[in-house]
């Protein structure tokens, strides 16, 4: 409990920072300090008044530490992301007019400029979300997360007699799940190897609720699973467990490394379908097949010859939208479209090895690991290569869904970029224990 | 003796760092370090180290963690890292090089000695 003295001192000063997220921090290592300061007073004999406030006249004057505090403490806008994502939100936009217009002769205008706005208010909303509430409400988030995927699985939301948030959505929601996953295991700090237990078995039960959905597997697989595994990865080498990294590391590793062995082995013969489709032309090698005929014919600029005769699958248009794109505009569209995600991941990563905070950098690793593997994903479907059903080519391609909950993991990224320097402490306590206990 | 602050100006972060690369310490801890290691002639006020520090750790020359104190404080540390080693130690050269320059100076001059002007 602080004297009010300090109290009113320390809310005079911090009120002079106008960034209103960092007064928390600033406020606790001052207190501590004007309390130290007391102490040594204290100890020298003097008054608990006189010690007060010769405490703060130590600090010095309101007036030269208020603005040198605001100085230091500012948001740090990561301006190119910020630039290469409002990039993409609106190449996405001219794109997807392109799509809709080859493909059926309209131009949505409205409808895509209300999917834009909707884009652009879902980045602004992942923005101005303080990302630190992760470490506060890290349990919290992820239960919750949990608790909704099963309603929805088990009864979908109806309201007013409308169904709402059925299961189609599942898969866009798991998008989210290592980010809250981040939170959660922030929450499970200096907990050693039952709290990395604790963390795994939450994990298999939430990521065994998306592999249940039909056609998930795979994908929950490479979206969820593998971010998680790396936020889970990251959180152990930066000791957010404990000391003994090597044993936690292989504590999560080698039942990893099983499941993709039995995967792997389990449908060698899918793997090798998906690499050579003319191993079953008839079955699940047709859309392989259909995809590389018509990237074989397609031309550099314009459309590609034979013309006329599209063969590009419509079964799943968004999955396909690149493979169409470059028959009818030539490959000069894909090279392009590689140009503005290569410049995006690029900037991402950057940002992403500066960041100093182990939480900062836990969410990097959750938000832009699905993002990369939507990317990569929906690249080799474009190209014939089709490893499941994927989710679109993120920000660029025909998907409504998709595309807000991405711009909303972007929106989250850049928050995350702009106020990580918040987060960089690490708890290095005499004794490991909970957070929560603290 | 009345010191001229001006004097301590630029060399602040060089003492901050000095102090870091002996050990890790909070803010508090490195302003009592600093006073009683120079005989009380720096007395670093909170309103000049606590930003200094920041921007330190934006530069990526200290990082900070927190340790218990005791039961009901939780203490910010700071210490040097790699990268702020590698500053300490071009400042140190650099401050070897500014004080031996002075000192050259205020004794007379190199040339002045050396020639007899």
């Amino acid at each position: 409990m602080l004297p009010q003295v300090f109290e009113d001192y320390l809310n005079n000063l911090c009120g002079q920072i106008r960034w209103k997220r960092a007064r928390r921090p600033v406020r606790r290592e001052l207190a501590h300090h004007l309390c130290d300061q007391r102490e040594a007073f204290l100890a020298q004999g003097l008054p608990q008044q006189e010690a007060e406030e010769r405490a703060l006249s130590e600090m010095g004057p309101l007036s030269q530490i208020g603005p040198a505090l605001d100085r230091a403490w500012r948001p740090r806008p990561a301006w190119g992301m910020l630039s290469a994502t409002l990039g993409l939100l609106v190449a996405g936009f001219f794109l997807r007019l392109l799509v809709a217009w080859l493909w059926g002769g309209s131009l949505p205008v409205g409808r895509e400029l209300l999917v834009l706005a909707g884009a652009a208010g879902a980045l602004a909303a992942g923005y101005f979300t303080d990302f630190t509430l992760l470490a506060r409400l890290g349990r919290v988030f992820y239960l919750g997360f949990f608790a909704l995927t099963l309603i929805i699985l088990l009864l979908g939301i109806v309201l007013a007699g409308k169904s709402y948030l059925q299961n189609q959505w599942l898969p866009y929601l798991y998008l989210l799940l290592p980010v809250l996953y981040a939170g959660f295991i922030w929450s499970m700090e200096g907990t050693g190897l039952p709290g990395l237990l604790a963390c795994g078995g939450t994990f298999i039960l939430t990521a065994a609720l998306g592999v249940v959905q039909g056609g998930m597997f795979l994908r929950t697989v490479f979206s969820c699973v593998i971010p998680c595994l790396a936020v889970l990865l990251t959180a152990i080498a930066g000791g957010h467990f404990g000391r003994r990294k090597k044993l936690y590391a292989a504590a999560c590793l080698l039942p990893t490394v099983l499941l993709f062995t039995h995967l792997f082995i389990g449908s060698r013969q899918r793997w090798a379908i998906v690499l050579n489709p003319w191993l079953e032309p008839h079955g699940r090698g047709y859309w392989g097949i259909l995809v590389q005929t018509v990237l074989r014919n397609a031309a550099f600029v314009g459309r590609g010859t034979p013309p006329g005769s599209s063969q590009v699958p419509t079964d799943d248009s968004q999955l396909f939208s690149l493979t169409f794109l470059v028959e009818q505009t030539g490959w000069i569209s894909c090279i392009v479209i590689l140009l503005l995600l290569g410049l995006f991941f690029a900037l991402a990563l950057n940002c992403w090895v500066k960041q100093r905070g182990l939480l900062a950098r836990m969410a990097c690793a959750a938000l832009l690991l699905p993002l990369a593997f939507q990317a990569v994903f929906g690249l080799a479907a474009s190209l014939g290569f089709t490893f499941f059903t994927s989710y679109p080519i993120p920000f660029l391609m025909p998907g409504t869904k998709a595309l807000l909950v991405d711009s909303f993991l972007a929106g989250l990224l850049l928050s995350v970029l702009r106020c990580g320097h918040l987060g960089t402490e690490r708890w290095q306590g005499s004794a490991w224990q909970p957070r929560l206990l603290r | 003796m009345t010191i001229d602050k001006s004097l301590l100006a630029g060399s602040t972060s060089l003492l901050v760092l000095r102090l870091l690369e002996q050990e890790d310490m909070y803010g508090y801890q490195m302003i009592e370090t600093l006073a009683h290691r120079s005989d009380q002639t720096f007395s670093l006020k909170a309103g000049t180290l606590y930003p200094l520090l920041k921007g330190l750790e934006e530069k990526g020359m200290v990082e900070s963690y927190e340790k218990s104190a005791d039961s009901a404080r939780v203490r910010k540390y700071y210490a040097i890292t790699p990268k702020g080693k590698k500053l300490l130690s071009g400042k140190k050269e650099e401050w070897a090089a500014f004080s031996a320059a002075v000192n050259r100076v205020l004794e007379g001059g190199y040339n002045c000695v050396a020639t007899g002007f």
